[in-house]
């Protein structure tokens, strides 16, 4: 059975290349959806519209989520609204960008 | 929520061969800066062998690499595919064979080389501004940035209209003394029209990405892109009409206009939220210092001593400080972000892959990016004092600097 906490697992091995940070602790995914017990879906966002790293990412996530047992399908709808910011970011992700 | 378009396309591996040939004319560029020191040294620029040195580093490496940039970015920024790929390619044989051909036929002295290669380069040049027109059309609401870039592209085609003018010149020798005002006129289209306000949009959107910035103020771009303009034409004004003070207010609008970039970068850098900038981010930022010292110099030079030495002295400084240290930085971004992407992507959540950074030195950017500087500087300031030895010791200096730079971003294709 796939869980939402398998799911996540994974996704936090998918880092932004530019920042080094994974994209969960960025704040980067919004949600996680698992449909008939095979389908996932990840709402998630980028740092800035227009992201270069647009594709990569979105490709990262699909890799990642179907290596968990029983995935068949990865959806990624990536989103503008509500827009990033800063304060969607962990702790760790903070101190690890040099923020005390 | 609202999903985001994805059917942007990337222009694949086709800013690759600008890149790439636009570092190896940077090099070519330093080792030809041997041959110029003389003519440098006695404040004279109206040689073939500066004019060599000047077009492989302005056409064969700036400009190369803005293109290049521009096949990556633009879609990017934009948001808009770019409107013809096969198009690209076939610019970019036209325009490296023409700048290559060019670089020789001033070297030589030969007309019609000159006179061929001039006309490559004219159609190389044409085939971009149209493809780019093309591509930002697309577009159905404009951005500063999109305003920054087509701004640029005009002056550009400007640029390139009189600078084939010149060619045809060589041989009918049609404008007279007349030709004299137009330099002015090329240089102030090409270097502060196309390459300022080009590296200007971009930053818009670089400066805020490399450094993960939010919540900076949104208002200053249009400022500096009309004073820019203002700027520009009043010096050009000046240049046409012979009064220099003219030219000097023209430039000081410049001035300003880079005072508000530059209050505008600052306000991102303060807003980052990554706290540690990597060298090349810092290196364009220390581009837009010099860039500003130079104009200043430029102004004091024009009103007070107008010695065509220190005048040389002080375009040097915006050529090698602001352009190279702004084009050279960003590269240094670049060329392993192109090639992350290339060679990583498909890769990324399926194992472990190399962070951007793993990819180029940090401490060896850092050396590289002082040499540079030192060079640049000292290079300059020597100009002024007809210091011929210094000159030489400095572009040596730079070549140093250049070769490492040239080692560290070939190597990332080896990661």
């Amino acid at each position: 059975m796939i869980t939402k906490d398998a799911v996540y697992e994974k996704l936090y091995e998918v880092y932004d290349p530019e920042l080094g940070v994974n994209i969960v602790d960025l704040g980067l995914v919004y949600d996680v959806e698992i449909i008939e017990e095979k389908r996932v879906n990840v709402t998630m966002t980028l740092t800035t519209p227009g992201c270069p790293l647009h594709d990569s990412i979105s490709q990262g996530v699909r890799n990642a989520v179907h290596l968990v047992e029983g995935v068949e399908l990865v959806h990624v709808e990536l989103v503008w609204s509500p827009p990033w910011n800063p304060e969607m970011m962990s702790d760790a992700a903070k101190a690890q960008l040099g923020h005390r | 929520m609202l999903p985001v378009s994805t059917d942007v396309k990337s222009a694949g591996k086709l800013p690759f061969f600008f890149l790439i040939s636009g570092i190896f004319s940077l090099l070519l560029s330093n080792i030809l800066l041997f041959w110029a020191v003389p003519d440098l040294a006695a404040g004279i620029y109206r040689t073939p062998t500066v004019w060599a040195w000047a077009h492989l580093f302005i056409l064969g490496f700036a400009t190369m690499v803005a293109m290049g940039a521009m096949y990556q970015l633009v879609p990017v920024a934009l948001q808009v595919s770019v409107k013809s790929l096969k198009l690209g390619y076939y610019q970019f044989f036209i325009y490296a064979i023409g700048v290559f051909g060019l670089a020789i036929g001033f070297f030589s002295l030969h007309l019609p080389l000159l006179i061929a290669s001039g006309i490559l380069v004219f159609v190389g040049f044409l085939l971009f501004i149209h493809n780019m027109m093309c591509t930002i059309r697309q577009m159905t609401t404009h951005t500063d940035i999109s305003k920054h870039i087509m701004s640029a592209l005009i002056y550009l085609l400007l640029t390139v209209l009189l600078g084939l003018l010149f060619v045809l010149n060589l041989k009918w020798g049609f404008l007279g003394t007349f030709q004299s005002h137009l330099y002015y006129v090329h240089f102030i289209m090409g270097l502060v029209g196309w390459f300022t306000l080009l590296i200007f949009g971009f930053s818009y959107k670089m400066l805020p990405m490399f450094s993960l910035s939010h919540g900076f103020g949104e208002k200053r771009p249009a400022k500096v892109l009309l004073l820019t303009h203002a700027g520009v034409l009043i010096s050009i004004i000046g240049a046409l009409v012979v009064n220099r003070y003219i030219v000097a207010i023209g430039i000081l609008i410049i001035l300003s206009a880079y005072a508000q970039f530059m209050l505008h970068a600052r306000d991102i850098v303060l807003k980052r939220m990554k706290r540690n900038l990597d060298i090349g981010v810092k290196a364009s930022i220390v581009g837009i210092g010099l860039g500003c010292l130079a104009l200043l110099v430029l102004v004091l030079f024009i009103v007070f001593y107008p010695s065509e030495e220190w005048i040389l002295a002080s375009v040097l400084l915006f050529i090698y400080g602001w352009l190279g240290f702004s084009i050279t930085g960003y590269l240094y971004k670049i060329v392993p972000f192109l090639w992350w992407t290339h060679k990583y992507s498909s890769r990324i959540g399926k194992e472990n892959v190399p962070q951007l950074k793993d990819l180029t030195s940090e401490t060896l950017g850092k050396k590289l990016f002082i040499l540079k500087l030192v060079g640049i500087l000292l290079f300059s300031i020597s100009i002024g004092f007809h210091a011929m030895t210094i000159m030489w010791i400095m572009a040596a200096v730079l070549l140093v600097a250049t070769l490492i730079y040239s080692v560290v971003s070939i190597g990332v294709f080896q990661k």
